[in-house]
């Protein structure tokens, strides 16, 4: 008997698998020109689009989530189920306020290398980034011994730093949908630094090129910033100017999405 | 951790002294514990360091030890760059309820942060120096850490830990030949000298970062925050600065808050200064951990921190 | 792998002991302040640290028995333990089974009906690792249990011995013990009476050498607690000397 257990229920590729190499532009010839390699001014989000409830029931099933949103911001596709206020899994030793948990899984297909379905230990690290994220917006103390479950899957990613707010600003609208009550709507945005100069919103491609990443989450109408991450070297001038304007990167998205939910009630 | 459960009368008394600037430890909110360092106590390892963060002997207390191990290059991987790989393990002896599977959650927290902080050129290591022959084989650096206590400030003990035990570090010295075959390629093999004396210290290893986290406590914060002050921590904000005054990496944790900008601009500046003066002291603790340690270099014990108090 | 010479022909090892020496031995208790109970104990390069927590409630109301005490054992190797850096799961069995056998032996040496509905913590850490695993653990953490100062019926005292070129040999080192031909005789007795509280071997020795090798093992024993009993009245004195200042 083998000790390696074989998966037979998907089809695996091979064990080691090298991806091809593309024939691209060098991202970095496009910013000296003060472009970007599609068409974008350096400080333009990619175009967004969102729609709220497409894993919500159509019948009375028990399975459904309560609310649901799937969200594109360029390339990336994000989808979020929402399942509760329902009843906490485990005895929380803090009965007096509800709890908000998190899963975030990429797609095997989701990025240009094959993933593992496996839960990588980055994936654990972000459904703990999304929780520090979008927690401080919901009115956990509404909700005593109750839990909050949003479970997000990346069918398409393009650069982490991305993935990660367009992640945030999915759950967001996933939870609207789902009725939760909330202080505010969390909108994110990422930038990245190339050779002094910022660039919001970028590729993966272009992520690569970087020498440091940025992620600002925020609620607008509160004025809190609910996350921050840096990875990466930077004066702290160079971090103060690009939270300043990865904030006012987060209005302009949470602008979008509440002309969205605002559409949808209408 | 969360083990330590306070009642509303003491969460508020912590809340109310530190937004009217008081600690309950008597530290002022920008005030940090007393430190111990010491290093070199696992002779297996490369380099090895522990640190305790904390007043009167009980603190947050790590030991880190770094083992380098020399890896064949695959395709998909730099070129030309070595790797540094992180590990952090929180022990039961911290909290009960890091027994058995407990304590996977925290652990990969701690992982990827550090891995955030070092992993990249934003570490200050000069990861070209650790590649041995570009496309065939580099040095892995593993930085495992093993917390066994927790009092708070968990982050900045790793890191001061962590920086001691990379300063410490030293690798066995490397032969490369190039050597023809016979149609004519070169071709590179290289030799680790199995030497315990002849070793190279770690190059760059004192440009790393330093943390200060900062825990947001009702409208105010503080720095190095004690395990009391964790129950009722907001949220926190941890900022790594190099000796140069960059900024290497900024997450934020915590669940209940946000910041509010002006804050974080605060944060941000008084960082900088913090930071500063942390180097300064780490320095000063670690020439006397340095110190320490070759004046027990004649003892016939080996000179490990757990035999003297510590 | 070919025959390794482990007894010169003078009749020492490869690390220059005779064939009944032990390994230099330091140890300390209270090295950790949160612990009830701790200890540091090295033999040779075999570094362990351990950690007592307790009498204490049990963490969940399934492991409380009504007339004893729990105990509970945990064994961790950090990664940077051996010469190959190998990191190791919570799960491995061979972890486990070292843990469940520091518990069997400890569990006759300490008086678990004192402490009814109670749980007793053991963490163990192999900080380094050079042979003779059990036996450094078994001795630390009596060290850490009389530290914590929960009742026992006596000192545990662990060692080792082998049989090398038809010679019975004490405390084998990592070398020693990976050798295949080397049989690896564990034991753990109470000094006093004398009981043994804990015999393992895993590979093959001629009966009629065991009594031998046993024999000597014990009188390793006996050594072990000696040093025990220095590191407990130091640690003793240490507390006592803070208590009247």
């Amino acid at each position: 008997m083998s000790l390696n257990i074989t998966d037979r229920r998907r089809i695996n590729g091979p064990q080691r698998s090298v991806e091809p190499v593309y024939t691209t532009t060098s991202p970095v010839d496009a910013f000296a020109a003060g472009g970007r390699m599609d068409g974008r001014a350096l400080d333009q989000v990619r175009p967004i689009f969102i729609k709220t409830g497409p894993l919500d029931a159509q019948s009375l099933s028990a399975a459904a989530p309560s609310g649901s949103a799937y969200y594109e911001q360029g390339k990336i596709r994000v989808s979020c189920a929402v399942y509760g206020p329902r009843q906490g899994r485990k005895s929380s030793n803090n009965a007096r306020m509800g709890t908000f948990d998190c899963d975030f899984k990429y797609a095997p297909f989701s990025c240009s290398w094959k993933r593992s379905h496996v839960k990588t230990s980055d994936e654990k690290e972000i459904a703990l980034m999304l929780e520090q994220a979008v927690a401080p917006a919901i009115r956990l103390d509404a909700y005593p011994k109750a839990s909050v479950d949003a479970f997000v899957t990346v069918i398409e990613s393009d650069g982490k730093a991305a993935t990660i707010a367009a992640a945030i600003n999915c759950i967001s609208a996933a939870l609207a949908d789902a009725g939760i009550e909330l202080y505010d709507s969390v909108a994110a945005c990422s930038m990245s630094l190339h050779s002094e100069q910022w660039v919001s919103d970028c590729s993966q491609i272009e992520e690569n090129a970087s020498s440091c990443s940025l992620l600002v989450a925020r609620m607008p109408s509160a004025d809190e910033v609910t996350y921050l991450l840096q990875h990466g070297k930077t004066t702290p001038e160079q971090t103060q100017q690009a939270i300043q304007t990865c904030a006012n990167d987060c209005t302009r998205v949470y602008a979008v999405i509440c002309r969205y939910l605002q559409a949808t009630l209408e | 951790m969360a083990s330590l459960i306070l009642s509303p009368a003491e969460q508020d008394y912590i809340i109310r002294g530190v937004e009217s600037g008081f600690r309950a430890d008597g530290r002022g909110s920008l005030d940090r514990r007393e430190v111990s360092l010491r290093t070199g106590m696992i002779s297996q390892a490369n380099g090895s360091a522990r640190c305790r963060i904390g007043n009167l002997g009980v603190g947050t207390d790590v030991l880190v030890g770094v083992k380098a191990e020399v890896n064949s290059w695959t395709p998909g991987e730099p070129e030309d760059l070595g790797s540094i790989v992180c590990n952090v393990e929180c022990s039961p002896s911290a909290a009960q309820e890091f027994e058995g599977r407990g304590a996977e959650e925290i652990n990969v927290e701690l992982t990827q942060l550090l891995d955030r902080i070092l992993n990249g050129p934003q570490s200050g290591l000069d990861l070209k120096k650790l590649c041995i022959i570009p496309k065939q084989a580099y040095w892995v650096l593993h930085i495992d850490a093993l917390v066994l206590d927790v009092k708070g400030s968990i982050v900045d003990t790793l890191v001061w830990a962590t920086r001691a035990a990379l300063m410490s570090t030293s690798l066995p010295r490397v032969v490369v030949e190039t050597i023809g075959d016979e149609m004519g390629n070169m071709q590179a093999e290289f030799d680790v000298v199995d030497d315990p004396e002849d070793l190279t210290p770690l190059e760059g290893a004192e440009n790393l970062p330093i943390s200060v986290t900062f825990s947001q406590i009702g409208k105010r914060y503080v720095v190095d925050a004690s395990e009391q002050e964790e129950v009722v921590t907001q949220a926190k904000l941890t900022v790594a600065v190099s000796p140069v005054m960059e900024i290497c990496a900024i997450q934020k944790g915590g669940m209940f808050r946000g910041f509010p900008p002006s804050l974080l601009a605060e944060i941000l500046e008084i960082a900088q200064r913090i930071a500063r003066e942390e180097l300064t002291r780490f320095d000063v603790h670690y020439a006397q951990a340095k110190s320490h340690l070759s004046s027990q270099a004649d003892e016939p014990s080996t000179g490990s921190t757990f035999l003297v108090q510590f | 792998m070919s025959r390794q010479e482990l007894l010169s022909p003078e009749g020492l090892r490869v690390d220059g002991r005779r064939a009944n020496e032990l390994r230099r031995i330091s140890c300390r208790a209270s090295v950790l302040n949160s612990a009830d109970g701790s200890s540091y104990y090295e033999q040779g390069n075999t570094k362990v640290l351990v950690a007592v927590y307790g009498p204490r409630e049990p963490r969940s109301k399934a492991l409380a028995q009504h007339d004893q005490a729990t105990i509970n054992v945990e064994f961790n190797v950090a990664p940077f333990s051996t010469s190959e850096r190998r990191k190791r799961s919570k799960g491995d069995k061979r972890l486990l089974e070292v843990a469940s056998f520091v518990k069997q032996t400890f569990e006759g040496a300490i008086q678990t009906t004192v402490y009814p509905r109670s749980q007793i913590d053991i963490y163990i850490h192999l900080l380094q690792h050079d042979g003779g695993t059990l036996e450094t653990c078994i001795n630390a953490a009596t060290l850490a249990l009389v530290d914590a100062g929960i009742s026992m019926v006596d000192y545990v005292c662990a060692c080792t011995a082998g049989f090398i070129d038809q010679k019975p040999v004490l405390d084998l080192n990592f070398v020693e013990e990976s050798s295949i031909e080397t049989p690896d005789l564990t034991v753990a007795i109470l000094p006093r009476s004398g009981n043994i509280a804990l015999l393992q071997m895993e590979s093959r020795l001629h009966s009629s050498k065991l009594d031998e090798v046993l024999e000597l093992a014990m009188e390793g024993c006996k050594h072990i607690h000696q040093k025990l009993d220095q590191a407990v009245l130091a640690a003793a004195g240490d507390l006592a000397t803070k208590l009247s200042r």
